[in-house]
């Protein structure tokens, strides 16, 4: 990313918090084509604005983060090859520590060799691709966190200059690992998670009566409780008296069955957290590149 | 997803059910965002396997009638065809090293 572009690309940013709207910044449901006219507007790797994409999740501190992060004329594609080696690799985090075979242990580094390579400007072969995918893909996954943490690694064997999304893919496995960790040290079952889900519908049931009611009672005493029009729904006087519903159904009716879900919450908002934290240091690690190229 | 082509209610039985290589139907709609989303990495499978497998999309609002055949619930769906044959099926939003997997099994079971 060239001076100016960054410069352009903290603009919209800063438009971005003074609005706060997140809207003119990519996210998950943005047209493909215009993700790759962001990508070239602002001279960033398209592999490396997937990733920051999808953990920004429309919170522009995110965005502003990474781009003050990024050093002037740093290559994104290197950034998300080490972010995947990281998520791969990493003591407490990595998926790698899931994997008990052997084999396919070897395939997960073999993916890594292979970024590092392409990431390094080597022209990595198309059958190398293919043929880790096949491996990674050709032997049992075995329990549902080890086959969670293989789909990871295999989502990422993909040459990211014609398949972008290959690392952003990542954290979907990596979430669907984290649940299935949860599953298994709840030794969660189907009935388990058919018996959660009567207790969910009893419970938004509850809270959605309790919003309308305090809808009325709010109506009744004159108030306007949608000042900016659209779906009762929406507000934020009815999600307020929604959440509290669900918290006094909460604390009415305690229950076991609730705790598959907030485990899961916890497990995806600290997913979430490694993920922006394993980015921002592999961004901070880059190397500035030579004047000349910046300043392109 | 400008790049890959459609199937409709008048083609789906001469492009996909009498296709010679395995083909990857993208049931999909206007309105569906997660299957937005995953138009990069069926655009990327359909790149990667140009020539050994087809890739199309069919639109479920503008094509009932396939729609109904196929008996799709919701979008985006993922269907594979072996010389006419439903050979997976897969519903919601998926990677695209599963759908590779599923497309690479088709296409050497093809060979």
């Amino acid at each position: 990313m060239s001076i100016a572009s960054r410069r352009a690309l903290l603009t919209l940013i800063a438009e971005a918090e003074r609005n706060g709207d997140a809207a003119a910044l990519p996210f998950y449901a943005t047209p493909a084509a215009e993700v790759s006219a962001f990508a070239a507007r602002y001279d960033l790797d398209l592999s490396f604005l997937n990733l920051i994409m999808t953990f920004a999740t429309g919170d522009v501190g995110f965005w502003r983060q990474v781009v003050e992060a990024l050093p002037p004329g740093a290559d994104g594609r290197i950034a998300a090859a080490r972010w995947i080696e990281w998520l791969w690799t990493d003591a407490e985090t990595g998926l790698r520590n899931r994997v008990g075979d052997a084999v396919l242990r070897a395939s997960g580094d073999r993916v890594c060799d292979l970024q590092r390579r392409a990431a390094a400007g080597e022209d990595v072969a198309r059958s190398d691709w293919r043929q880790v995918r096949i491996r990674l893909a050709s032997r049992d996954g075995g329990d549902d966190v080890q086959a969670a943490a293989i789909e990871g690694i295999a989502a990422a064997a993909w040459d990211l200059g014609s398949a972008p999304g290959a690392a952003a893919d990542m954290i979907y496995a990596w979430k669907a690992m984290l649940f299935a960790e949860v599953g298994r040290d709840l030794e969660w079952t189907a009935e388990k998670q058919s018996a959660a889900n009567e207790r969910f519908d009893r419970m938004a049931a509850s809270a959605r009566a309790n919003a309308d009611a305090a809808v009325q009672q709010a109506r009744a005493e004159g108030t306007d409780v949608a000042p900016e029009g659209g779906p009762i729904e929406t507000t934020p006087f009815y999600r307020d008296a929604y959440n509290k519903g669900v918290a006094d159904f909460i604390a009415a009716n305690p229950s076991d069955l609730d705790l598959y879900g907030q485990r899961t919450r916890a497990a995806v908002d600290n997913m979430y957290r490694l993920g922006r934290d394993g980015l921002l240091r592999q961004v901070a690690s880059l190397s500035t590149a030579p004047a000349s190229m910046v300043s392109a | 997803m400008a790049n890959i082509p459609s199937a409709t209610d008048a083609t789906f039985e001469e492009k996909v059910l009498k296709s010679d290589i395995p083909v990857l139907v993208d049931f999909t709609a206007a309105w569906c965002g997660p299957c937005k989303a995953m138009a990069p990495a069926i655009e990327d499978l359909a790149r990667e396997y140009e020539g050994e497998a087809a890739v199309y999309l069919v639109d479920i609002d503008e094509n009932p009638d396939t729609r109904h055949a196929q008996g799709i619930m919701g979008v985006p769906t993922f269907m594979i065809f072996n010389r006419g044959e439903l050979v997976e099926r897969f519903t919601g939003s998926m990677s695209r090293s599963k759908l590779a997997a599923a497309l690479e099994a088709a296409i050497e079971a093809a060979q």
